[in-house]
């Protein structure tokens, strides 16, 4: 059986431009921000309108 | 009228709402899906006719203070039924080249900062732009999951709901 070939990434355009070359699923996948994504983003100064 | 088979028809309500900077009078279109999805869009009531309204940019810079109207418009429907979630697609400016768009981006900065986690999940799909905040009590009693939000919105995609009023 033959090893399946391993990308070599080193940076983010790299990462963005290999996902691209494999062949995905067609369709729309949701991914969930994370609480490290929300800290990133998020402005605090606005305010929660909900919790 | 509205038939009793959500499937056979696209619900759409329409809000209307006028910039008091910018004079400008802007439509929400709040689509309804099954599993209590609402599907967002918005555009100015200028560009109401052209197939790019939802990439036009108005150089008005108040980006904010449209969204926010438009919030005001989900927190209405949050408050009328507390298990709602919603979607929408943050459309490319005309010149957008690859990756997040500038309104993703924005989008995305507004819903975290505007809204916690313990009422909706957030997610996307950065290839495609899609930005959804799926109700976290129906998610957490697994009344929705993300699979069934991704097939409800593929559908939109795949043209499933064809009728496009031009």
């Amino acid at each position: 059986m033959k090893p399946l070939k391993k990308h070599n990434v080193k940076s983010v355009n790299a990462a963005r431009k290999a996902a691209k070359s494999v062949a995905r699923t067609p369709g729309i996948h949701i991914t969930l921000v994370s609480e490290k994504e929300r800290e990133l983003y998020r402005v605090p100064s606005y305010g929660y309108l909900l919790p | 009228m509205r038939s009793t088979d959500a499937s056979t028809l696209r619900i759409i309500d329409l809000w209307s709402f006028k910039s008091s900077k910018s004079n400008k009078r802007y439509i929400v279109e709040i689509e309804h899906f099954s599993n209590n999805f609402l599907g967002l869009k918005f555009y100015w009531k200028g560009v109401a006719d052209s197939k790019e309204r939802y990439s036009y940019l108005t150089y008005d810079y108040e980006p904010r203070t449209i969204v926010m109207s438009c919030i005001m418009i989900m927190l209405d429907y949050f408050k009328n039924d507390n298990c709602i979630s919603f979607g929408f697609v943050a459309a490319p400016n005309l010149n957008d080249t690859d990756g997040p768009n500038k309104r993703f981006r924005f989008y995305r900065r507004m819903m975290l900062s505007i809204f916690g986690s313990r009422t909706f999940a957030q997610g996307y799909d950065i290839e495609n732009s899609i930005y959804v905040l799926i109700n976290r009590k129906m998610l957490d009693s697994r009344l929705i999951s993300l699979s069934e939000i991704e097939k409800e919105i593929n559908k939109l995609y795949e043209g499933e709901f064809s009728i496009v009023i031009e």
